[in-house]
């Protein structure tokens, strides 16, 4: 529609203050050509109508401390001050700039925009590569917290991930995993997918740090025995492990974990094969929840575990042995205390504590994480802790992570080294 | 619909960068190495000027013996009562209050000493003390005398070294400056701003002014044109409020940025109260803050001091941290005076680290002024001022102090071609 037939069926509220730059704007047109419409039009209507009006005055006001050139103005003033203003200003021009009817209630304040319509603008506008991407993302806030988002963020981190490629060899679209996993679990379908985020973040490390353990297991499976021999000792709780891990990586390997489980059952039978696995048979109706996972890990019991256990006693009472590993072994069995209370299964126990030791390799003495309601929280170690921690480097002390049998050995030794001590005291008072 | 005037632009800032965040080393370093850079750069100019009569020699060359005449170069370092010292104001000697900063502390008592790598000597004769600034590095002719000082009968600066010659294409291209824009005040003169912005797309009757315009500087303060008042208080509900005031303002002028890169190429520079790095030279803003005009190829952020060659002009500015530090240190009235001082020193900021914040560089001084500006501007000027420097062997800067828009609702348009510089203003009369 064009300004004139706006004006003409009365589309152009004058009670409140028309500026010709908004004008511009809606009607794309040039300052002049408004500026020509809008003049005839009050013209037609004054008689009728008395318009308050302000003008744009360009001219060059001289100066005398700026030297060589004057300064451009451009000023907006009001029809009444127009001839003072003309009267200052050196080669002046005047424009209409706003209209309203005058008299009346007070018109609300106009409001600025930034401006669309360009007179003069430039030959080429490109956009930066990437730009569509990043530009919703605004803040760094997700704009929505629905489904679809989850969904993408799966989808991007899944596809560099190694061992989601090998795992997953029968899979095309990367969208569906995401969608598949929301739908099984019914319990997760009342909640929002934010509380859903937030409630099922420790779950869903637990199932990750479990999960990782089989990855991991089935990737090299003799190096569960060496690779608990570096780090030893992790004087913190599982519980705690599983805040410390950054919430990235909280994330990553429940997804790898379920496309792991639903979508190549396959590889997963292979990985039980080799090291304790949940069973493949129960997968399908598994309702990825961690407690699950556990009973079905903590009914499982197997030769090889066995041969573990025999294994973790052989080094137990090597542990005895030595009186410098004793503190560090005795944490390593307090850790394994509260694992057996919370967490049943011996073997995911177990590789959580290797990971556990990888971690502390890596880690400051000072540990930082996001707790469950999303604060930042550190946490100072002692620095005794530390200590014993490198002393316990041997492949020994790092295998008898776990296991009932293990506390009562730990309590053996402590009492064994107690006694001998009293019994020292007492023979020494006794040849006295 | 007209197309806008293009140049070739070339952005020479990388050298304020920063590549480490290393702020543990002394600020004896970039003394040193200013001292050493510059040293470098003078003497082939002092000998020039002085002949090879003249030695040029280190103070512990002196030893203390008289009616040695000679060239020193060394570093200013100007002794000053009233200068800002932490370790007097936490000094338990006093025990009085802190007193307020003083706007000027600049005295005729002020001593000038010249530094060089070992020793320092303290000057006097043809030296204008309440002019100069510490930090600045000059050779000085003169003589020792009994009483230890240097009398010093004639002074070189570097002068910012030499300049490419301007070649004039005879199309008159436009570099529109602006500084201040302070969107937390901006309400008060939003009106001004639109027909800035009106005027820039060339919407106002001056089409063919704004097809010549080429591009848009933003001194800095964008998003606030002074400190932010800490009231002690309890209240974070304060505190909140502020910082989301500045979200909000940020957003804003991401739209109006947006806005303008459309219609013109458009840098925006940090300055001493947005949301920067406080240390000199200010990183660039984070593309995260203005999305939407970090879309644009025509929108980019820059450091502060900013260094670019349009076609062949080049340009140097800062948003004006160096010009307001200086007029406290030193008598200078103006800051076109304090803007040209620094020119003819041959260094963009030579209170820092003294008293400017900057970066403790350990191999370089990215401050020094190796080839000389065609035009050389400092936002956040309480006004519109402009000069025509004309240094020895022809050179011509454009000096330009960008008035802050908060105030003055006014910008700055350099021509590239002649260096003509006039003031543009927006004005409301709201009477």
């Amino acid at each position: 529609m064009s300004l004139k037939k706006a004006l003409d069926d009365c589309l152009i509220d004058f009670d409140r203050c028309v500026l010709v730059t908004d004008l511009l704007e809606e009607y794309k047109l040039p300052y002049k050509e408004v500026n020509a419409v809008l003049e005839a039009y009050i013209k037609k209507q004054e008689p009728k109508v008395k318009f308050e009006k302000r003008f744009l005055v360009h001219g060059k006001r001289r100066t005398q401390g700026s030297g060589d050139s004057g300064e451009d103005l451009y000023s907006v003033v009001k029809e009444s001050k127009l001839k003072d203003w003309l009267s200052k200003v050196q080669d002046a021009e005047t424009q209409l700039y706003s209209v309203e009817i005058a008299g009346g209630s007070k018109s609300p304040a106009a409001i600025f925009k930034p401006m669309q319509h360009l007179e003069v603008k430039l030959a080429k506008v490109e956009q930066r590569p990437g730009a569509g991407k990043t530009a919703p993302i605004a803040n760094g806030l997700p704009p929505t917290n629905g489904v679809k988002s989850e969904s993408s963020k799966s989808s991007v981190k899944v596809e560099p991930s190694k061992s989601s490629l090998k795992t997953e060899p029968a899979k095309s679209e990367p969208e569906k995993p995401a969608v598949s996993k929301e739908k099984p679990s019914p319990e997760t379908k009342k909640t929002s997918p934010k509380e859903q985020d937030s409630k099922g973040k420790p779950a869903a490390a637990k199932k990750g740090s479990i999960n990782s353990f089989f990855t991991a297991a089935a990737s090299k499976p003799k190096d569960v025995k060496a690779t608990p021999s570096k780090p030893a000792a992790a004087p913190s709780t599982m519980d705690n492990f599983f805040k410390k891990q950054p919430p990235g990586a909280k994330k990553s390997p429940p997804e790898k974990e379920n496309k792991i489980k639903k979508e190549s059952p396959a590889a997963a039978k292979k990985e039980s094969s080799k090291k304790k696995s949940p069973s493949s048979s129960k997968k399908p109706t598994v309702a990825n929840t961690s407690v699950q996972l556990f009973d079905e890990e903590s009914a499982e019991s197997s030769d090889e575990e066995e041969k573990l256990d025999k294994l973790r006693r052989h080094v137990v009472g090597s542990d005895n042995e030595s009186d410098l590993e004793k503190p560090t072994t005795s944490k390593r069995r307090r850790i394994s205390d509260s694992e057996d209370e919370e967490q049943p299964p011996k073997k995911a126990a177990e590789q959580e504590v290797v990971t556990v030791d990888d971690e502390m390799d890596t880690e400051p003495a000072n540990e930082t994480y996001l707790d469950d309601d999303g604060f930042v929280i550190t946490q100072r170690k002692p620095v005794k802790n530390t200590q014993p921690v490198k002393k316990k480097v041997s492949p020994k002390a790092a295998a008898p992570v776990n296991k009932k049998k293990s506390p009562p050995s730990a309590g053996k030794a402590g009492k064994d080294g107690s006694k001998t001590k009293q019994a020292g005291i007492m023979s020494f008072f006794s040849k006295k | 619909m007209t197309n806008r005037l293009e140049t070739k632009y070339e952005n020479l800032s990388s050298h304020f960068r920063l590549k480490g965040h290393d702020y543990q080393k002394q600020f004896c370093h970039l003394y040193a190495h200013r001292l050493a850079e510059m040293t470098r750069l003078l003497t082939p100019l002092a000998q020039k000027k002085w002949g090879n009569k003249e030695p040029i020699k280190k103070l512990c060359d002196l030893r203390g013996e008289q009616d040695i005449h000679c060239i020193l170069i060394g570093t200013i370092y100007k002794h000053q009562a009233h200068k800002p010292s932490i370790l007097r104001d936490i000094s338990e000697e006093n025990q009085l209050a802190p007193q307020p900063p003083r706007q000027n502390y600049s005295e005729p008592e002020d001593k000038i000493v010249l530094e060089d790598e070992l020793q320092r000597v303290r000057l006097q004769g043809e030296v204008k003390g309440e002019l100069m600034a510490t930090g600045v590095v000059c050779a000085a002719l003169g003589g020792t005398d009994s009483e230890g000082f240097f009398n010093v009968e004639d002074i070189l600066f570097y002068e910012s070294g030499p300049q490419k010659p301007l070649s004039t294409t005879k199309k008159s291209r436009l570099l529109v400056l602006v500084s201040g824009l302070d969107q937390l005040q901006a309400h008060n003169y939003v009106e001004a701003l639109n027909l800035f912005q009106y005027w820039l797309a060339g919407s106002l009757g001056n089409g063919k002014e704004a097809g010549s315009m080429v591009r848009l500087i933003v001194a800095g303060n964008s998003v606030r044109a002074s400190a932010v008042a800490h009231v002690p208080t309890l209240q974070v509900a304060r505190t909140q409020a502020n910082a989301n005031d500045t979200v909000q303002a940020v957003t804003q002028l991401d739209q109006w940025f947006a806005s303008w890169s459309r219609s013109l190429p458009l840098d925006i520079m940090p300055g001493a109260y947005d949301p920067a790095n406080f240390m000199l030279p200010q990183q660039p803003f984070h593309k995260c803050m203005f999305p939407e005009a970090a879309k644009l190829t025509s929108f980019q952020a820059v450091t502060n001091p900013y260094n670019c060659k349009l076609d062949e002009t080049f340009v140097v500015g800062s948003s004006g941290q160096n010009v307001s530090d200086l007029l406290r240190s030193t008598s200078l009235d103006s800051s076109l005076e304090a803007l040209r001082c620094t020119l003819t020193w041959g260094h963009i900021a030579p209170t820092a680290p003294d008293t400017l914040a900057c970066y403790p560089y350990i191999d370089s001084d990215p401050f020094i002024l190796r080839e000389c500006p065609h035009v050389y501007f400092a936002g956040n000027c309480d006004s519109f001022e402009t000069a025509l420097h004309e240094g020895s062997q022809g050179k011509r800067t454009r000096l330009v102090c960008v008035p802050k828009f908060s105030r003055t609702q006014s910008v700055a348009v350099v021509d590239l071609d002649t260096l003509d510089c006039r003031q543009v203003s927006f004005s409301v009369d709201a009477e």
